[in-house]
């Protein structure tokens, strides 16, 4: 499973990890993430991240 | 009071016209003394009429008078047979202008400048020599320092040589006579943007930039508004005072007589103008001006000032037509290398032959496959050296549209060319081969004719071929040009040689490596000069297939390493994302010395090779429409504009645009939206297209301009970002749409006044904050409760579909559509165009997936206090000016940069893909942004800051007076309304503990010039280069937040849990948090407000608007807690 990137941030989703304190977890693929989860460190949408 | 330091005291006025008010006299047959028609002659015969004229000029208010001498050279006396008089006359006349202003210095210092005229004859066209030419103006010069001129103006310069020549001449009289006297010169720009032989004003700055004029201007020809564009953009380039002289308006024949038009009111508006915007410091008048002219001029004067200019000098080349910035963006600069007897049997058959028209077809032939110089070697052994170069050169310069760098050794031959070549030419090349003397004599000829030099590491032992070799004789070289010579260092161009690694020689197997570290060095230790390799000489004696291949790998590899130009064969240079990932992988095992035997695996790898198929299918002949359509795509300016003069024969300009343009545009917009094509990239195709529309504009009739759907577009009330809005304007307005663009913080009444008045088919908002998605939906009641049903665009940062789809759409009686990105922007506008845009909203609203995720640790931890409260150095607030911006440099997130500000998104591509996207072209860009940002200091890092005690008294902190401890102000922590229900005063102490906490706050910005400078990229159309400089001063201003919060907790002595990499920083790797307002903590910007009153940001150039948001755009505020549970977390 690909890591993903916040082009406006840096954080970087790894699926391995999840984002347990938003309800995500670990395992759970970037494209299977919800449509509406957010950066958990600046808040923008899924659309502003790319594959790292 | 000498003219210099007049210089550096305001705004100066020059005098009117001569030649005029000496047409008004009543001129004696007798005082014409048979020399009829020259007016220099008077100068002897009368002249107290001659002081009259300057008496009535030095009445009217002219700090400055010029002498009658405008054609007083030997060139033009000669004609009026007054050849042997030339010195006597130019006395004459210095003295005569010298007594007039003498009696009127009591009142303010006056001043008399030697008028230097262009002559009759345009030494670039062959009507004159340099060596006569300079004689004509050097007997000028002398008469005119004897005379006790107090300066030199070379004036309606027409020609650049003509300039070079009257410089040297000038120079070498003022030493010959012992006097040090500041130089004007202001050349003159003819009704088709150029001067009369066809140079543009980047072609005089740059060819003139070596002389260090003390004053550059314009005069003459067209009239003060015509001169406008040329006047910002000298004012924008060229270092020193810029000088202005226009007409009295363009010259109109009325009954058989030359008229001047233009009042003197607008002749005064335009000049004040001029001094205002652009930032003028000296006005005069030229032909049809008088003393009644400088007389309105001088009143207005004391109610100007010029504003403040900030020139960016750029090193740069020139042919005689135009010039070429030596720093290329991509790297490199290519310079052609078929011009050369030793290097192209062709070239040097043609040369045997004396065909000049072939050789001249040659050079035209390479300036058409992107070569940015042309290298021009004529030696051939037995020849005129002189001879050859000096007949090629001369069909050259007038014929070929690229700077020459005239390759030859010997002295004599490379005067011969300096003498002939009006642009900014480079001298190609010296060494310490011999002895230091021909060097020594070939630096003076670069200083006196203003040429760039190439220095090989070649010394008295031979060539250099190690690194501490190179340094070596580049460092001796660099000496004798730049301390010696009074060259500067961005003169020379160090070529610290390439040997080829075909040959087997052991001893050669690592002169790649030494030659990349060589270039590394040399940018490293000699700072602001350019390197440059013959990159072809890599791989000598390899088979021609595998040739091209090396020598593509070698020269990407040395643009890494810093190389600024290369000469080479540019059509056999391949990108290198066309070649094998083997082909490349063998050519670096080559050229980094890798494995046992790497030149013996490179051919035998390359001798199945039977040339390159790709080659074929590049050959083949495209069609004039899908060239242009090419270079659209590609962002590829240079001769495009060739192509649609040829596409012009047979086509109608709107055509050409509609069916060739446009469409081109639609594919690039096509690999966007794909992934295929990556930000910077559409921009230098939107840059291509508005040049090329440009170019055509002139061409369409006025049937063919076509009522355009237009859109006004605005950042709203409140929000000063106007990058993502500037976007929208740039592809919207080159696929043909009429964009009315109403800048930033704009109110809807102004974009709705403006709809009406235009007519507009639609209205666009942007705005980057979350305050401004509750102002485009205040906007959208407004224009419901007015009435409105004009559909509107909407975009931003923090702008969601679901929120114009849910909120936004239903409140206005016409289509509200959310816009993601600029092309979704173009897509909603085509359909508006075509009438089908309800199609969007026919299908019903896209379906937000909404998911109830719950976190899964729901119990945050309940906050502890025992830790220490740290202890700051001081109280109260500091300003820090002097940060290093390397420093800060080293605090950017680069992906962040890459990915989010430039938008050098992955997408789609391999990750291999990517890193080489990186590689090649993002990181050579960012390392020469991050030097010209340093060097002409485009980004300045200032920082206040201050240590504050306080206490949390229920969901406020308090601040205290550190000094009185009675409170200052109080910050509102709005509390969560959802578990853990917690608020940014919970981590401090409370005001019942008896002591207090401590709450660090900073101010950080990299300053206004950056604003400014980005705004100037915009208005110049220089889209990429926006975008990217708009993107690093954006992210350097966040480094600099991320690098002071840092240097807060060394001063409080907690940065012991610091992670050390940028990727850890992102993600709070370190004890506390930093918290701006506006974001989801503490949305509320006023508390802005609160940190500007308790730092005094204005002290650091940052305003607050009235929406309590910090001016320049390049600045962040935030507080810290240093409490070790707080980290980010939202409200909502």
């Amino acid at each position: 499973m690909e890591k993903f990137i916040c082009t406006n941030c840096g954080y970087v989703y790894d699926p391995a990890q999840g984002d347990p304190e938003n309800g995500i977890p670990p395992g759970t693929a970037f494209e299977d993430l919800p449509e509406d989860w957010i950066c958990p460190v600046c808040y923008v949408g899924k659309d502003q991240f790319d594959p790292l | 009071m000498s003219f210099f330091e007049r210089l550096q005291k305001g705004l100066i006025l020059f005098d009117g016209a001569m030649g005029t008010q000496i047409h008004a006299l009543q001129i004696t047959e007798e005082e014409w003394a048979a020399h009829h028609g020259c007016p220099e002659i008077l100068n002897l015969t009368a002249p107290q009429k001659i002081q009259r004229i300057h008496e009535a000029y030095l009445a009217a208010g002219a700090d400055v008078i010029e002498t009658n001498t405008f054609g007083a050279n030997r060139i033009v006396l000669t004609e009026f047979d007054l050849q042997d008089r030339v010195e006597e006359i130019n006395r004459a006349a210095a003295e005569i202008a010298r007594q007039a202003a003498d009696r009127f210095s009591d009142s303010k210092p006056r001043f008399v400048a030697g008028s230097i005229g262009p002559g009759t004859k345009l030494p670039s066209l062959g009507q004159v020599d340099f060596d006569t030419l300079y004689e004509s103006y050097a007997a000028q010069a002398r008469g005119l320092i004897q005379g006790g001129v107090d300066l030199f103006v070379i004036e309606t310069c027409q020609d650049l040589l003509q300039i070079k020549a009257a410089l040297t001449a000038v120079q070498d009289e003022m030493q010959r006579a012992g006097v040090h006297l500041p130089r004007a010169v202001t050349i003159t720009v003819e009704t088709t943007g150029t001067m009369l032989v066809g140079s543009d004003v980047s072609a005089a700055l740059a060819a003139l930039a070596p002389y260090e004029l003390e004053i550059f201007g314009m005069n003459c020809a067209t009239g003060p508004e015509a001169m406008r564009p040329f006047v910002k953009q000298i004012c924008e380039a060229f270092p020193g005072v810029v000088m202005v002289q226009p007409n009295a308006g363009m010259p109109q024949m009325v009954d058989g007589h030359l008229v001047y038009t233009l009042s003197i009111e607008e002749y005064v508006t335009v000049l004040s103008s001029f001094i205002q915007e652009y930032g003028v410091k000296i006005v005069g008048g030229c032909c049809g001006t008088t003393p009644d002219f400088i007389r309105a001029m001088a009143e207005r004067l004391p109610y100007l000032a010029a504003a403040e200019r900030q020139p960016i000098f750029r090193p740069a080349l020139a042919s005689l037509f135009t010039a070429q910035e030596i720093r290329q963006d991509p790297p490199p600069f290519f310079v052609g290398e078929r011009s050369n007897t030793n290097g192209s049997k062709q070239f040097r058959e043609r040369l045997l032959a004396e065909d000049w028209d072939a050789i001249v077809e040659i050079s035209r032939e390479q300036e058409r496959t992107g070569a940015h110089g042309l290298d021009l070697c004529v030696a051939y052994t037995g020849r005129d050296e002189v001879a050859d170069m000096t007949r090629a050169v001369s069909r050259i310069v007038t014929q070929v549209n690229l700077p020459i760098f005239i390759d030859s050794t010997d002295v004599k031959v490379i005067e011969a060319a300096l003498k002939l070549i009006g642009g900014r030419p480079v001298i190609n090349s010296i060494n310490l081969e011999d002895d230091e003397e021909r060097a020594h004599r070939i630096c003076r000829l670069a200083k006196r004719y203003g040429a760039a030099l190439v220095s090989l590491t070649i010394d008295e032992s031979g060539m250099a071929k190690t690194v501490e070799q190179k340094i070596a004789v580049a460092k001796r070289l660099y000496d004798i040009a730049v301390r010696q010579n009074g060259l500067r260092p961005y003169d020379l161009i160090f070529d610290p040689l390439t040997f080829t690694l075909g040959s087997g020689d052991e001893t050669l197997r690592d002169a790649a490596i030494q030659t990349l570290e060589g270039i590394r060095r040399i940018k490293q230790e000699l700072p602001g000069v350019f390197t440059l390799l013959g990159v072809s000489n890599i791989s000598f004696g390899l088979n021609p297939e595998s040739r091209e291949v090396l020598n593509s790998v070698f020269l990407a590899e040395a643009v890494k390493a810093g190389l600024d130009a290369a000469i080479v064969n540019v059509k056999k240079i391949i990108p290198l994302y066309q070649i094998d990932a083997e082909d490349i992988r063998i050519c670096l095992d080559l050229i980094y010395n890798r494995g046992e035997t790497p030149l013996l695996d490179f051919i035998r790898h390359f001798e199945k090779r039977n040339g390159r198929g790709e080659e074929a299918a590049a050959e083949e002949p495209l069609s004039l429409e899908e060239k242009v359509k090419q270079h659209i795509i590609q962002g590829n300016r240079s001769g495009l504009e060739e192509l649609l003069k040829a596409a012009l024969a047979e086509h109608r300009a709107v055509d050409i645009i509609n069916r060739w343009l446009i469409p081109a545009m639609k594919t690039v917009g096509d690999l966007f939206g794909a992934g295929k094509m990556q930000l910077p990239f559409v921009l230098q195709s939107a840059e291509a297209m508005k040049h090329a529309v440009g170019i055509l504009e002139p061409f369409m009739e006025k049937s063919d301009v076509q009522t355009r759907t237009s859109l006004v577009l605005a950042t709203v009330r409140g929000d000063v970002h106007d990058i993502g809005k500037n976007l929208v304007d740039i592809i919207l307005s080159n696929n043909g749409f009429k964009v009315y663009n109403l800048g930033i913080k704009c109110e809807i009444d102004t974009m709705l006044q403006k709809a009406d008045e235009v007519g507009a088919d639609a209205i666009g908002m942007s705005g980057l904050l979350v305050k401004s998605t509750v102002v485009m939906k205040e906007n959208l009641e407004v224009m419901r409760q007015r009435g409105y049903k004009i559909p509107v665009l909407l975009g931003g940062a923090a702008l969601t579909r679901s929120y114009v789809d849910q909120v936004c759409s239903p409140i206005l009686d016409a289509p509200v559509v959310y816009c993601e990105d600029a092309f979704e922007g173009l897509k909603v506008m085509n359909l508006l165009k075509e009438g089908k845009l309800s199609s969007l909203f026919g299908g019903g609203n896209k379906k937000e997936k909404r998911s109830e995720s719950k976190p899964l640790m729901q119990e945050a931890e309940p906050l502890r206090f025992d830790h220490d409260i740290p202890v700051p150095p001081f109280w109260g607030s500091r300003v820090i000016e002097d940060i290093d911006l390397k420093t800060v440099f080293s605090f950017l997130t680069e992906p962040v940069l890459f990915r989010g500000r430039w938008g050098y998104r992955r997408g789609t591509l391999s990750r291999e893909e990517y890193d080489r996207l990186i590689e090649e072209q993002v990181r050579p860009q960012f390392e020469l942004l991050k030097e010209k940002c340093i060097a002409e200091k485009l980004l300045e890092p200032k920082v206040v800051y201050g240590y504050f005690p306080c206490n949390r008294q229920g969901d406020d902190v308090i601040i205290f007076d550190p000094k009185t401890d009675t409170e200052v102000l109080r910050f509102h922590f709005p509390r969560q309304k959802k578990p853990p229900y917690r608020s940014i005063a919970d981590f401090f102490l409370p005001l019942e503990s008896g002591r207090h906490d401590i709450m660090p706050m900073q101010i950080a910005t990299v300053g206004s010039r950056a604003s400014e400078y980005a705004q100037r990229l915009y208005e110049n159309n220089a889209y990429k280069d926006y975008l990217l400089f708009h993107g690093l001063s954006v992210e350097s201003a966040e480094a600099l937040a991320e690098y002071w919060h840092k240097q807060i907790r060394l001063e409080l002595n907690i940065a012991a849990e610091d992670g050390t990499t940028m990727e850890e920083l992102v993600v709070q790797k370190y004890r506390g948090s930093r918290y701006s307002f506006g974001y989801p903590a503490c949305p509320d910007l006023y508390g802005n407000r609160q940190i500007a009153q308790l730092l005094s940001p204005e002290r650091i150039g940052v305003q607050l608007t009235e929406e309590d948001q910090m001016i320049p755009e390049q600045t962040t505020s935030a507080f810290i807690v240093h409490h070790p549970q707080a980290k980010y977390f939202s409200l909502e």
